[in-house]
């Protein structure tokens, strides 16, 4: 029986913006090493296949005082990469997925980097790519504004090649290590690259064996047709962002008609969505825990992050006033798309706050939970049923879950919601594999170089 | 106390981690100050080091890379990343011009010709130290009562616009424990040492003999002062290694008993030649624990070292000074 994936992504404290603020809340987990091992810890306790580390190479938008990023957790951080590499040491089971950026990183340097990685970790590395459209970034890296999109998929695309040539080197069986002989490793079984493309020139080979995994599974979002034609051609997984089922079937079916193109079936790609979750015994319980977690967060956060979405000022009004009408604000606010996210909803956001005249807080409550992206306030059956029905009617093959706030949004996820997946059969009681692939149920890839293909393939 | 580091330099590509985080524990255990994780095929030392760090408590964890193949920006939030992960255990080793092999796999990227990769170099290390300090030590307020996480007026823009390098900050990382991690660099050649005195901390000095250690000691208080640092902003360490120990060329062998050894060390340390030594061993946790087993309870006969050093950060166990904020007031 097809099962589902789970994710756990750990974003600081969690995904509200708040969630430093909430009362169980450790207030430095950002650059908290042991925060990150406890979130690691508990995935694997719920069996779940990855813990997930979103990133970008800098502030954001600081110099925009109407966001209130100096109440928000997100401006400082740890490298995923590095921070993944020491949750490793002391994990056994669960995936590592870090973020990394095809435009600021060069494709030696990371192919040699998670190789180690991979290495270390036993075959648990994976990765989220992206190609960061970010100015704030662009300004870190000696740019004035961000690389064009068909030139950032155009790099990601070559960067993929190279890291997969580059972890190609050597034959699977190319070190022999024979005392006997003093033979180290057999003649022929190492490849030099010799790469000469539009962005990188690259000979090789890799100083170092093929990894545990013979390449790492790709995660990768985005809506464009850039950003989906590229996960369909050289994607693992796909993260998405949309709010509900309807966008998310379209989306589902988009990504995965594009496969054939690129000679690959629809089965060869999992679509991954958030989730976002404030779970409860009961539905009360559950919107208490929604209740304390809003009631943590300054006016000023949720007024910037409705001004990130395109929203006016509504700074002159009290929490409990009726909202006036409302028009989009159009000009360019720097990394505000980080996220994705779709200026319709805005508009349908704005049309339904006249229609329902909502105050202040409402309009908080709405745009906070479940609006941009998915997101369930209700009792594991709740949950669990809606996971159920994006499972089987084609919106998902699995959900990369955003706790709220952690460890304890994650612990009412895995304690309350895997238990009622693990019940109905459709999330797994013990770990299939021991490295990240196998759990996801991907084939090892064979080297390019390897003339049986089948005895290559594990 | 003299500071006392091994440098993993077995000759062979380092392809096993469970050997490696051996290593580290024993030498962990054993007292050393940190462990050196020079380039070699195999493991990339940066992971490496991000990676003992989970897997060790004490030991300062000091990996190389080579300047042309970073970004200050990249470089400056890694880096600074794994001091929060080993929470203040992290120093780093900077090399100025790779070996040519290496530079092939970067070949689109403009290589720094020789007269050009210790300025750059420099640029690189200053950028690096510049963006740590983006965040002021107290920027961050992490008040849940007020609701403030960072004070607005405690960061810092770099806008950086050098010969190399534009860079706007600022880093997205807060300030490393440590404020400013070391940065050593490989001695024996003369661009190292030029970028030594312009950027580092600690220079790994690969001494012949006496004369020799203590000509380069003079050699760099010079270069020091033309670049208005003082004489002690510079811990001098002597790579040394035992004669039976399967190494990679470069430090100077010894093969007198552990008493003798300590005398040397003592010797070389007192005249002021340097400050301490990093001694060079294959990866094997017990080579590690037999040096440590023969040398150490001489060296604390001789008042070198301490029975077991204070958890506590590089900076410390190194004797150097506190590191400021460049903006401290
Ligand atoms: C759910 C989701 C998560 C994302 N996470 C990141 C991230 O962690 N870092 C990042 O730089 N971009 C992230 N993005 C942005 C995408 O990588 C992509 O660049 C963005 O959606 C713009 O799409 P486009 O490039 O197709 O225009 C994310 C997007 C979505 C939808």
């Amino acid at each position: 029986m097809r099962q589902m994936k789970l994710g756990l992504s750990i974003a600081s404290a969690g995904y509200h913006y708040s969630a430093w603020c909430h009362p169980d809340v450790d207030v430095r987990s950002a650059t908290s090493i042991q925060h990150h091992v406890k979130a690691a810890q508990l995935a694997e306790r719920g069996r779940m296949d990855f813990v997930f580390l979103a990133d970008w190479s800098s502030i954001l938008n600081v110099d925009d005082l109407r966001i209130a990023r100096d109440r928000e957790q997100a401006q400082v951080k740890v490298d995923p990469t590095l921070a993944m590499a020491a949750v490793a040491v002391v994990t056994k089971h669960v995936g590592l997925m870090p973020t990394a950026s095809t435009t600021y990183w060069h494709p030696f340097n990371f192919a040699r980097r998670m190789a180690a990685i991979d290495q270390l970790s036993g075959g648990r590395v994976g990765w989220n790519m992206v190609t960061s459209h970010g100015l704030d970034e662009a300004r870190n890296f000696g740019l004035d504004k961000p690389i064009d999109s068909d030139t950032r998929h155009d790099r990601a695309r070559e960067f993929v090649q190279v890291m997969r040539g580059l972890w190609d080197s050597w034959d699977d069986d190319a070190f022999v290590r024979d005392k006997a002989t003093g033979q180290f490793f057999r003649p022929g079984s190492v490849h030099a690259l010799n790469h000469e493309g539009r962005h990188f020139k690259v000979r090789g080979p890799l100083d170092m064996a093929r990894p545990p995994q013979g390449f790492l599974p790709i995660i990768t979002a985005g809506t464009s047709d850039n950003s989906q034609d590229l996960a369909a051609e050289i994607a693992d997984m796909c993260y998405g962002g949309q709010p509900n089922i309807e966008a998310a079937r379209a989306y589902y079916s988009s990504v995965k008609g594009r496969l054939p193109k690129y000679g690959r079936r629809p089965e060869d790609l999992l679509m991954m969505p958030g989730i976002q979750c404030y779970v409860g015994r009961t539905q009360s319980e559950a919107e208490d825990k929604f209740a304390l977690m809003q009631s943590a967060m300054p006016k000023e956060v949720g007024i910037g992050q409705l001004i990130v979405n395109h929203f006016p000022d509504l700074s002159a009004y009290g929490l409990d006033d009726p909202l006036p009408d409302m028009t989009m604000r159009s000009e360019f606010l720097g990394s505000e798309k980080l996220g994705g996210r779709e200026p319709e909803l805005t508009l349908a956001l704005m049309r339904r706050a006249r229609d329902e005249k909502l105050t202040l807080r409402q309009l908080f409550d709405i745009a906070l939970c479940g609006f941009w992206s998915l997101g369930v306030i209700g009792t594991p059956k709740v949950i669990a049923d809606m996971m159920e029905e994006w499972f089987t009617t084609g919106a998902a093959d699995g959900f990369n879950v955003q706790p709220p706030y952690l460890p304890g949004g994650g612990e009412d996820f895995v304690d309350l919601v895997i238990p009622e997946l693990q019940r109905r059969g459709l999330f797994r009681t013990e770990y299939e594999g021991r490295t990240l692939r196998e759990n996801l149920g991907l084939p090892r890839p064979a080297s390019r170089y390897a003339t049986d293909v089948a005895e290559a393939a594990e | 106390m003299m500071p006392l580091g091994i440098s993993l330099s077995a000759p062979a590509a380092v392809t096993d981690f469970d050997q490696v985080l051996a290593a580290a524990q024993a030498a962990e255990a054993a007292g050393f100050d940190f462990l050196c994780l020079p380039e070699r095929p195999g493991l990339d030392p940066i992971a490496l080091a991000a990676a003992l760090a989970a897997g060790t408590e004490r030991i300062g964890l000091v990996p190389s890379c080579s300047a042309p193949f970073h970004q200050p920006y990249n470089l400056a939030r890694r880096l600074g990343s794994i001091d929060h992960i080993s929470q203040g255990r992290f120093g780093w080793a900077l090399q100025p011009a790779p070996p040519l092999p290496e530079i092939e796999h970067f070949a689109h990227l403009p290589m720094p010709a020789s007269d050009i990769a210790v300025p750059r170099a420099a640029e690189l290390a200053g950028i690096v130290a510049a963006l740590w300090d983006s965040w002021d030590d107290d920027a961050f307020l992490r008040d849940k009562a007020s609701g403030m996480y960072f004070d607005r007026a405690k960061f810092h823009w770099l806008n950086h616009e050098g010969a190399h390098y534009r860079v706007r900050g600022p880093l997205d990382t807060a300030r490393p424990p440590q404020g400013r991690p070391p940065m050593m660099v490989l001695g024996g050649t003369t661009i190292a040492h030029d970028l030594a005195c312009a950027a580092a901390e600690i220079l790994h000095s690969l001494p012949r003999h006496l004369a020799d250690a203590r000509a380069t000691r003079a050699g760099l208080q010079r270069g020091l002062a033309e670049q208005g640092r003082s004489a002690d902003a510079l811990c001098i360490l002597a790579g040394i290694a035992p004669t039976s120990a399967d190494v990679q060329p470069g430090p100077l062998r010894v093969s007198e008993t552990p008493a003798m050894i300590a005398a040397l060390m003592g010797e070389w340390r007192d005249t002021g030649a340097v400050d301490g030594f990093i001694i060079h061993l294959s990866d094997s946790p017990e080579a590690i624990t037999q040096v440590a087993m023969d040398l150490m309870p001489a060296l604390r006969e001789r008042g070198l070292r301490d029975a077991l050093p204070p958890r506590s950060p590089l900076r410390d166990r190194l004797g150097l000074h506190a590191a400021p904020s460049r903006y401290a007031a």
